[in-house]
């Protein structure tokens, strides 16, 4: 979960220009930190990097709305 | 949402109410009686055959009039050149005759055939909103009804569950005053969908009854959104029956594919049927949103009603009835929509129309649908609060939007929020791409408006809107353009403001002419007008 974690802050912050110290609950997406131009690379990256499928009808914008959320919708699926 | 939030609704509403109050004596009762030309100020009037007797509206808003009067024999009556048989069946009653005042200035001549005594004369001025939206409110017992309502739910709300049943044996009531089979047939598919609910939740995840149930789901909206004459036919006595459908019918629908996927996500905790009819057919948003999601309508239900929560609610019921009544149907819609206003101007004849009245048409027509729509929303944003509940707003400010893209995001913000979830994310997790889903977003909205080629071509419009700034945003991240001057900035600010407003008018050239030709002839007028004014 934490190796989860520090890979999707590591993305967040190199491409998506997060700030570094982002906290592992803070919301993102209802924040407007991100929009769903990065969800979607965020989403590619994902699949790539942990070799994982999402199911189109199994998400909302909900399962990326923090690092911690993410990790564990990854987790899940890894 | 303490007193912050009060104080922003409640000084608005006090102004809207001193506008109306300043305003009222220009539009009602405001008229002159003459005979022979000398003023009449007092009644009865003996009128001897041959004798005219004038009435003349003073206001220059005096657009639709009803004429009440009493007299002891029938009357001839003449206006702009026709004549009026102004007949009272039986004599000394009040006899009402309504016409309508196209010239700005107008007003009726009554001669009478024999002598006759005229008891007494006056006009009343009704208007659009009297017509459509107050009047309705006025003459049935709706309004109090609904009064009645709230009192009941303030009474019970400290029970959760009595309040609900409250909420929905009222909400039922109401759909079977409007139509008992629509009612019985629309409850018992809603019940349906409940009990399918409880088998398409996450832990068993039944794709297969997912799909059954969305399908049943955009079946009924198709059925009565799109066959709804072929229905009609099917019953002897249709009754109110176009109040429910096909505008109300899919909001139910909206809320009930949300809330079917909201199941298959396992995204909301098992709900009860009190609860789950209670969303669905929650008296403020039935008619036309906005389109809550049940764990947030749930969630957001107040604890009490406190003081801060009536003023609240009626602050905003007021500048929503502002906005529609005054703002809306007074101001605008004669603008655009009266006889010789900027619609006739354009309509008849597209190719010949001044370009100038094209652009200031479908920018005022943006307007309008603005503040009508989103007045629907106050009050039912009020309405709600009234009953205990926040529900989610619809509008932040749109027209003062950047792009196209947040223009979105801030208009039928339900909606938008409603395609998000439902629609763009999971095309776009199918796609890996961000300018199909908004192809289909828009296809989608626009064919559920209306599936027509308009329609068609406002959803290619805006989805083709959305795509670009997409790409522009993706080649231009906001981060390279903040070492800008503040002046190049504050300009660029203004002007796509400006851009965002015309190209959201524009699409109005398709939801305004259900005749294609006209749409697209003024469409493109639209912006061969603009490009040859800018350069």
């Amino acid at each position: 979960m934490t190796g989860f974690s520090e890979c999707i802050r590591e993305y967040l912050v190199d491409e998506m220009g997060l700030e570094t110290d982002i906290g592992d609950n803070e919301s993102l997406f209802s924040n407007k930190l991100l929009d769903s131009i990065d969800i979607l690379k965020l989403i590619i990256f994902l699949e790539q990097k942990f070799s994982i499928k999402f199911n189109p009808l199994d998400i909302s914008l909900d399962v990326f709305d923090s690092i911690s959320k993410i990790a564990t919708a990854v987790e899940k699926r890894a | 949402m303490g007193d912050t939030s009060v104080t922003r609704y409640l000084i608005p509403a006090v102004l809207a109410c001193l506008i109306v109050i300043l305003l009222y004596p220009l539009v009602t009762n405001n008229y002159t009686i003459t005979k022979n030309g000398a003023v009449v100020d007092k009644f009865p009037v003996i009128l001897k055959p041959g004798e005219l007797l004038s009435l003349q509206a003073n206001s220059q808003h005096a657009v639709k009039v009803i004429i009440d009067v009493v007299t002891s024999a029938p009357l001839s009556s003449r206006y702009n050149g026709s004549e009026y048989r102004y007949q009272c069946l039986q004599s000394n009653t009040m006899c009402s005759h309504q016409l309508t005042i196209t010239e700005r200035l107008g007003g009726m001549q009554f001669i009478a055939d024999n002598q006759t005594i005229i008891q007494k004369m006056g006009m009343r001025t009704v208007r659009h909103i009297s017509q459509g939206f107050l009047n309705e409110i006025n003459k049935n017992w709706l309004f109090l009804s609904l009064i009645l309502l709230v009192a009941l739910v303030w009474c019970t709300h400290s029970s959760v569950a009595v309040s609900q049943w409250v909420l929905n044996i009222s909400s039922i009531g109401f759909l079977l005053w409007i139509d008992v089979l629509f009612t019985v047939f629309l409850i018992s598919y809603i019940s349906i969908i409940y009990a399918f609910g409880n088998n398409i939740t996450a832990r068993k995840k039944s794709l297969s009854t997912l799909y059954l149930s969305l399908l049943s789901c955009i079946f009924f909206l198709f059925l009565f959104k799109y066959f709804y004459n072929a229905i009609q036919s099917l019953f002897f006595d249709v009754g109110s029956f176009a109040l429910l459908a096909p505008l109300g019918i899919s909001y139910f629908v909206i809320r009930l594919i949300d809330t079917q996927l909201k199941w298959y996500r396992n995204e909301i905790p098992s709900i009860g049927y009190r609860q789950f009819l209670c969303f669905i057919t929650f008296p403020a948003t039935l008619p036309a949103g906005p389109i809550d999601t049940v764990d947030n309508f749930n969630a957001n239900r107040l604890n009490r009603i406190s003081l801060n929560d009536i003023t609240h609610g009626i602050s905003r019921i007021i500048i929503g009835v502002f906005k529609k009544a005054v703002l809306a149907d007074f101001i605008l819609f004669q603008i655009l929509f009266e006889p010789g206003g900027y619609y006739d101007r354009v309509a008849f004849f597209p190719i010949e129309a001044d370009q100038s009245d094209i652009v200031i048409f479908l920018s005022l027509a943006l307007c309008f649908v603005y503040l009508d729509f989103s007045a629907y929303s106050d009050i039912a944003i009020g309405f709600s609060r009234l009953l205990g509940y926040r529900i989610v707003e619809n509008f932040n400010w749109p027209l003062l939007a950047r792009n196209i893209r947040v223009f979105w995001s801030r208009w039928h913000m339900s909606l938008s929020n409603w395609c998000m979830r439902n629609i763009y994310m999971p095309v776009m997790i199918m796609t890996k791409n961000f300018y199909t889903p908004a192809y289909v977003v828009m296809l989608v909205v626009g064919l559920w408006h209306s599936l027509t080629l308009p329609w068609l071509c406002w959803a290619l419009h805006h989805a083709s809107g959305l795509s670009l700034v997409r790409y522009l945003e993706d080649r231009f991240p906001a981060k390279k353009t903040r070492t800008l001057p503040n002046w190049i900035k504050q300009v660029w600010g203004i002007a796509s403001i400006a851009i965002t407003f015309l190209f959201a008018a524009s699409a109005h050239a398709f939801t305004q002419f259900a005749d294609s030709s006209t749409a697209v002839i003024l469409y493109y007028r639209f912006w061969f007008s603009l490009i040859t004014l800018i350069f």
